[in-house]
């Protein structure tokens, strides 16, 4: 499974939005999550996957393809530094 | 370190007297008593009074906090740890050891006062040990230093800020730590719940009652004070529970702990509005409540009428209602 199927089946996991509107979307906002349910989807992943974002990560974070990229970068960077 | 103290003493015992002397006469520009005056004349229902002894205070306020923040960032001979233990007092001390003792995390929560980062220090210096401590703020150049003020005054503390800090805060509160946090902003939000505050409607951040929502946390309102002497008193309120307000909707615990925690607010700035920062910015950022309509005021025909006339597409929708409003109806 890739970075960006993980970040969609984390989010539908704990924040219940069904996979249909999850493939539709290509914003966090077009799926229905607002700044707080961004917040838990954040968490979920770190725990998921036993990676800390950093402030940089977040910053311009709109997207799912923004989320996947930076899961994929920090989850290089663990393999990297392994 | 003895010439600097009796500096500082000397300095502030001249502060009420001049600014009494000075009040009057002192244009508004550099007057934040007179501009708060004028914020609060704009919201007469807001219940403070307003008169020329408030301004005299809000004056001196700020003059004591600025001479209280000028001593702790000068690097003096005497340290900021022993400046801070020996300025900075908690009243209601007790109320942090119960909450403590609960084992639950916590969450500080201080209305914007101009010595708030004083009572951050003193806070941290006493959970030092004990429990993690992070604050939680917004990045702004007014901020820029305090990483070193917290460094120098001996204080573990870990400054959050942005989406990177409430994740980071989620953490801390999750392993039982505490967190720092002024939610009374009104700029720059995004996420925010409609309370009342002074008979107004206010739009505000809820990050904090998120946060206490997430971690089951207790919610402790502060006020970070300053004092004749000079000297700055952190007063503790009575905890709020978050485990009190919790429901099956986040977003109706999230209003609940808001309404409550700036329930608490409210109540400590008509105390001492003299301390709050933000009196300005009050009336740009709220509207009045309205007085309510009671049930028997209510006339259900009239509100459709009114409805109809808005929204005429309602007529040709459902005919009925011509009946219904009679011929007073577009």
């Amino acid at each position: 499974m890739n970075a960006a199927e993980t970040v969609r089946q984390v989010a539908a996991e704990h924040l219940k939005i069904a996979a249909a509107r999850l493939e539709a979307a290509n914003t966090l906002r077009e799926a229905g999550i607002d700044s707080l349910a961004a917040i838990d989807l954040i968490v979920a992943i770190e725990r998921r996957l036993d990676i800390s974002f950093r402030e940089r990560d977040l910053e311009s974070l709109r997207s799912f393809d923004d989320l996947a990229a930076a899961v994929e970068r920090l989850l290089a960077e663990q393999r990297a530094g392994s | 370190m003895l010439r600097s103290t009796l500096v500082t003493r000397l300095a502030d015992s001249v502060i009420d007297p001049l600014a009494a002397l000075l009040s009057p006469i002192l244009p508004r520009s550099r007057h934040p008593g007179r501009r708060a005056l004028m914020a609060l004349a704009q919201m007469p229902a807001c219940g403070i009074a307003v008169d020329e002894a408030l301004a005299r205070s809000i004056l001196a306020a700020r003059w004591r906090e600025a001479l209280l923040l000028a001593r702790a960032r000068a690097r003096t001979a005497r340290p900021l740890p022993s400046i801070i233990d020996s300025t900075v007092h908690i009243r209601g001390a007790q109320v942090l050891e119960d909450c403590l003792a609960t084992g639950r995390p916590l969450v500080f929560a201080t209305p914007h006062y101009g010595a708030c980062v004083l009572g951050c220090l003193a806070l941290a210096r006493s959970l030092q040990g004990r429990r993690r401590f992070a604050l939680l703020y917004q990045r702004d150049p007014r901020n820029a230093g305090l990483r070193s003020l917290f460094l120098r005054a001996d204080a573990s503390a870990t400054l959050l800020s942005g989406t990177a800090g409430i994740v980071r805060a989620v953490q801390t509160l999750g392993e039982g730590g505490t967190v720092a946090t002024m939610p009374d902003v009104f700029d720059d939000i995004t996420d925010t719940v409609a309370i009342p505050l002074f008979g107004r409607w206010l739009r505000v951040a809820c990050g904090t009652a998120y946060l206490a929502a997430r971690s089951q946390a207790l919610i402790v309102p502060g006020f970070v004070r300053t004092e004749r002497g000079p000297g700055v008193c952190v007063e503790l309120a009575r905890p709020i529970d978050a485990c009190e307000c919790a429901s099956s909707d986040l977003r109706q615990t999230i209003f609940a702990l808001t309404r409550r925690l700036f329930a608490e607010f409210e109540s400590g700035l008509r105390h001492a509005p003299e301390h709050w920062l933000y009196w300005e910015r009050l009336p740009r950022v709220s509207t009045p409540l309205g007085s309510p309509i009671t049930a028997d005021e209510f006339d259900v025909t009239a509100d459709i009428a009114m409805r109809c006339r808005a929204f005429p597409g309602l007529l040709r929708r459902v005919p009925e209602l011509r009946d219904l409003v009679g011929t007073g109806a577009p």
